[in-house]
């Protein structure tokens, strides 16, 4: 649904995005990552054609967005970093002036209007003047008018920014809805939760370049070929710690304390398997035996070289 | 076409929406009223001592005595209202994010700067309708010569599209509705300055390059009743240059962002 190849982007010396190149299938939810200034909205401004890229071509629906611009845009729901509102509009006139230079059939405008504002809990202010709302409900006609042209392909960037947690697990629910109505959606955050929660397939971007494209299983695979186990016993006795380091094909063993440890064996399911037997046959009483898989946030932070206190969660 | 009069129509109605709109229409016929009052006045006193003189008698008439100055007033007042009101036509959009709007909907940069112009040029034009309170009041007690006063207006309608296209082409350059107010102005007034220069211009072929291209004079034409089509072809000319500025600056954003 999305191609993207060699697309660069520059202002002046600075490289904003350097030679991307990805692809959107149909129905899929794909997260686009990165921290502050990565170039993900430069990313998406090109996609959606509002802006020209130095080099490289996009194809959205098999149309070119530079030589077909009208017929991309046609298909495209997009929700900028900052909502494009008129202040001096009601949220209703609003979204059927949208829809309207969206080219929705005029038959079908009040049903889509309908559609987005009840998908964005918006119906009871409907008659309200933008310019008066907080920016929680701002945020949400933005996403409004995203969806109100029932567009094949949703591109939203950083779309629950500014909402509280009700909120957010409500456009949370919006975006994974969409992708049962075979909606594609590219979403573009710096919220490592969000993309976990929504997201089929992630691409990693940092400095304008792709560091990392695939599912957050995947993703966890290529980062790791050790697998990090989690115990708990009720009795350790002073040897225990000596018995699993004993076993091959375990890297390394810690203790938390309380009883638990943290393992880190190979990534093969018999040495696992051989680390449960002699946990058992040493009588030292299990209680908890996990594998804690990396969280996205671990990826985040190895792939952008980033310290904790800088990634958003 | 049908993307030209929704964006049309948005533009039209928020400018009826806007409260600088009825407040810089009120200060605009306030104004008016003032200068009307003291033209008229000029023209009874006029009058009165005409009547002694008989040889002035030709010209001293309504349409001469106070319509044209009337006429020219509006045109004054224009140049510095249609700037106020279309400072924000572009520049509130880049300002508010709205543009990016406008630039991802399937529209091309011509829609929307006809758009915008034929819905700000409407909402300006309601002005110039709502002066000819003026002639219409007067021509309860009086004879108005109509003709004259047809195109005199007609003369007003054009001048205020090319305000208005002139307006949106500064909007459009700048985020700033205070700059693009302050250029169009300027503009405006350097319409108004060349009228004055074919004066001062030496040769003959200086002369009338100046007088074709102000708009003071092709406006003057107007008002004395003279309908010529170089005038029309003129004005228009300058309609379409802005709009085509307008469209070019507009097309620009996708390279300069």
């Amino acid at each position: 649904m999305i191609e993207v190849q060699g697309l660069t982007k520059s202002y002046g010396n600075n490289l904003a995005i350097n030679k991307l190149n990805f692809s959107v299938k149909k129905g899929e939810v794909v997260g686009f990552l990165g921290p502050n200034g990565a170039g993900k909205s430069t990313t998406m401004k090109i996609v959606t054609g509002f802006m020209a890229p130095t080099s490289g071509s996009v194809e959205v629906a098999g149309f070119d967005v530079f030589e077909k611009p009208i017929e991309v845009k046609k298909r495209i729901g997009y929700l900028p970093e900052t909502p494009p509102l008129y202040m001096d509009m009601r949220i209703r006139k609003y979204l059927e002036y949208v829809a309207e230079i969206k080219m929705v059939d005029r038959a079908s405008i009040q049903k889509n209007v309908a559609y987005a504002l009840e998908k964005t809990d918006l119906s009871d202010v409907q008659n309200r003047l933008i310019g008066n709302l907080s920016k929680g409900f701002k945020q949400r006609v933005g996403i409004a008018q995203a969806l109100v042209s029932d567009p094949e392909i949703l591109i939203l960037d950083e779309p629950t920014v500014g909402l509280d947690p009700n909120q957010v697990l409500e456009i949370r629910d919006l975006i994974t809805g969409l992708k049962e109505t075979h909606h594609t959606v590219l979403l573009s955050t710096h919220i490592l939760s969000e993309v976990q929660a929504t997201c089929e397939r992630i691409i990693i971007i940092n400095k304008g370049e792709i560091v990392a494209e695939d599912t957050l299983e995947g993703l966890n695979q290529k980062m790791s070929g050790t697998r990090q186990m989690k115990i708990r016993v009720r009795r350790p006795d002073g040897s225990f710690e000596g018995k699993i380091k004993g076993i091959s094909g375990v890297k390394e063993v810690s203790s938390v304390g309380m009883g638990e440890f943290a393992i880190e064996i190979d990534r093969n399911d018999d040495v696992q398997e051989e680390l449960a037997q002699m946990i058992i046959q040493s009588g030292a009483g299990l209680m908890e035996f996990r594998s804690d898989t990396k969280s996205l946030e671990d990826i985040f932070i190895q792939l952008t070289g980033k310290s904790q206190s800088e990634v958003n969660i | 076409m049908k993307s030209v009069w929704v964006i049309a129509k948005k533009e039209f109605r928020s400018f009826l929406s806007s409260p600088g709109f009825y407040v810089l229409a009120g200060v605009f016929l306030l104004i008016l009223s003032f200068s009307y009052i003291s033209m008229f006045q000029a023209f009874a006193n006029a009058v009165q001592k005409g009547n002694f003189n008989p040889f002035n008698a030709p010209e001293m008439n309504l349409h001469n005595g106070v319509f044209m100055g009337f006429i020219h007033w509006i045109n004054l007042l224009f140049i510095f209202v249609v700037p106020a009101l279309m400072g924000r036509v572009f520049a509130d959009e880049k300002r508010m994010r709205s543009f990016d709007l406008l630039m991802t909907s399937p529209l091309t940069s011509t829609q929307i700067v006809l758009g915008k112009f034929i819905g700000a040029v409407l909402a300006i034009w309601l002005m110039v309708l709502i002066s000819s309170i003026y002639p219409i009041s007067a021509s309860l007690f009086a004879e108005l010569q109509w003709g004259k006063l047809f195109t005199g207006y007609m003369g007003l309608f054009f001048v205020a599209a090319i305000y208005t296209a002139a307006g949106m082409f500064c909007s459009s350059i700048t985020e700033s509705v205070v700059l693009a107010t302050i250029f169009g102005v300027i503009l405006n007034l350097g319409f108004w300055i060349v009228a004055w220069m074919s004066v001062h211009a030496e040769s003959e072929l200086a002369m009338t390059i100046v007088e074709h291209i102000s708009v003071g004079q092709h406006m003057e034409l107007f008002n004395k009743g003279l309908l010529e089509s170089a005038s029309v072809v003129f004005c228009l000319s300058l309609i379409a240059f802005f709009c085509f500025l307008s469209e070019r600056i507009v097309e620009s954003a996708r390279w300069r962002s």
